[in-house]
This record gives structure tokens, sequence and C-alpha cells, in this order.
């Protein structure tokens, strides 16, 4: 792991809008754009559920995951992803540092990109190698 | 009800995630439990919004913007600084950090609103800190 390292991707195939009733449930969030596709249209947000924004960073979280442990995430959330949306989560490795306790820490930039219209969040992150 | 102001303190309280929310995060997420035993971190999130003594539609109506207006979040750093469980019971506590009237080409006018999360272990040790932004149409 150095510099310029490239993490993922993760790769959602499509994402679910059962999976979001879920999510509201588990986040206790009832704002109903991540219920139907009706309520995001009232909302003036397209025609299709909207994924919840932390369920966005979860797919980094868990891209990140497999690299190491996650030690802080700092994101922006630029874009909705919808119900069916193809997004991928992934990253790059900009400096390696070794911290007081000798662990080796990863400073990284991570985004999630919806398939054919950008990203949907960036930011950065720091995981334990 | 709670004061929308910068230096409000949020009610604060318990929160254990449980097996079952655990599960349900996974399949949405269509990952796997991690192997050490320990909760996925976006559960960070999840026992520090459920335990701060306000849900999200609370936090909206305090706020004055209709769930129907379409508040969303607009970022977030989550600190995670310990490993957390399934089981366990923290303690959350919870201040606005600022609130912030802005105007963008996107949204019109609209405000910001800042929060600070802090979730700490039976030990009192802290476990996790979540800030998020939260954008709020103001229509």
């Amino acid at each position: 792991m150095k510099a310029g390292t490239q993490l993922g991707p993760r790769v959602i195939a499509s994402v679910s809008g059962a999976a979001m009733h879920d999510m509201a449930a588990v986040l206790d969030d009832p704002n109903p754009i991540h219920l139907s596709g009706e309520a995001a249209a009232a909302a003036g947000l397209g025609d299709r559920p909207v994924n919840q924004g932390p369920v966005n960073i979860g797919y980094i979280l868990d891209m990140l995951r497999a690299v190491g442990v996650v030690r802080d995430i700092r994101v922006r959330l630029l874009a909705n992803v919808f119900a069916g949306d193809r997004v991928v989560a992934a990253g790059r490795v900009e400096s390696v540092q070794a911290d007081r306790d000798g662990r080796f820490l990863a400073h990284c930039v991570v985004w999630l990109e919806i398939d054919g219209s950008g990203r949907a969040v960036e930011g950065t992150a720091e995981i334990e190698l | 009800m709670l004061a929308i102001e910068a230096g409000s303190r949020l009610p604060g309280g318990t929160y254990a995630l449980g097996e079952d929310r655990h599960a349900k995060l996974l399949s949405a997420l269509g990952t796997e439990a991690p192997e050490d035993g320990s909760v996925h971190p976006l559960c960070a999130w999840v026992i520090a919004m459920g335990g701060c003594g306000i849900s999200i539609g609370e936090l909206f109506e305090a706020a004055g913007v209709p769930m129907e207006d379409g508040p969303m979040l607009g970022a977030c750093d989550l600190e995670l600084l310990k490993p957390m469980g399934v089981a366990t019971t923290y303690t959350v506590t919870g201040t606005i950090e600022a609130l912030v009237e802005k105007t963008g080409r996107k949204f019109g006018r609209f405000d910001v609103l800042i929060v600070r999360l802090e979730v700490s272990d039976p030990d009192g040790e802290l476990a996790a800190t979540c800030t998020p932004s939260m954008i709020l149409p103001r229509r």
C-alpha cells in the first residue's frame, strides 16, 4: 500500500428500493422521498425513490474496510442516488504514514460515482492498515 | 421544543443497535458482518442518531422544515475511535454546532444545520463522533 494505490471498486449493480424501506426503519427516517417515487417527484427530485445519504456513505465505508480499519471519513454529498442506479465506490491512497503508536495510517481520497452521471459523494478517509 | 441554534444541546440518551437492525443494514449494503464481531462502520451513524434523544423527523420539525420539502444530508464527518458492539448500550450526547443561511442555484434559499454527536461506551470512553451537515430547504 503506497501513494497512488487505487482502492475498490465496490460495485452496486442496482440500488434497491426495498432496501430503502428497511433502512428507513433502521435510521428512523420517515422522509417519504426514500419510500416512493411520487414523494420524490413532489419534492422536485425526479420520479424514483431517493437513497438515504448515510447508505451512500456506507458503500464507501464498505469498500474501505476491505483494505483496513476505517478511522475517519469526511464526505460531501453532491447528488442524489436513485433506486435502480448502478453506483461504484472507489478511492486512491494519497499517503501512508506511521503514527506515534507505530500504526500505519493511509490517507485516501474516496468517492461514489453514479454510472453515467458523475459523483454522488466525495471526500477523504483515514484507514489503519 | 428544541431551539435550533448554535450551542443548543440535544436531549441525548442511550442506544443499543441490536442484531435485527444490524442485519438489515448489512443486507441493504449487500455486505457481510466484520469477522472480528464488531459492527459495520456505518452503524456509528445509526447509534449516534438513534441515541441523541431526538429523531430526524423531530429535528427537522423543530427547524421548521416539513419532510415534504426534502431536507437531506449534505456532508458528514464520522470518526471511528473504537470497534463497536452490536449489543453494547452506548451513551450519546449532541450539540448544534451551527445553523448557516445560504442561497444556491440548485436549492434557492436554504439553511445548513451542523450537529456534533459523541458516542461513548459503557466505560465512558469515546467510541465515535458523528458530525452531519443537513440541508434544510426554505420555501
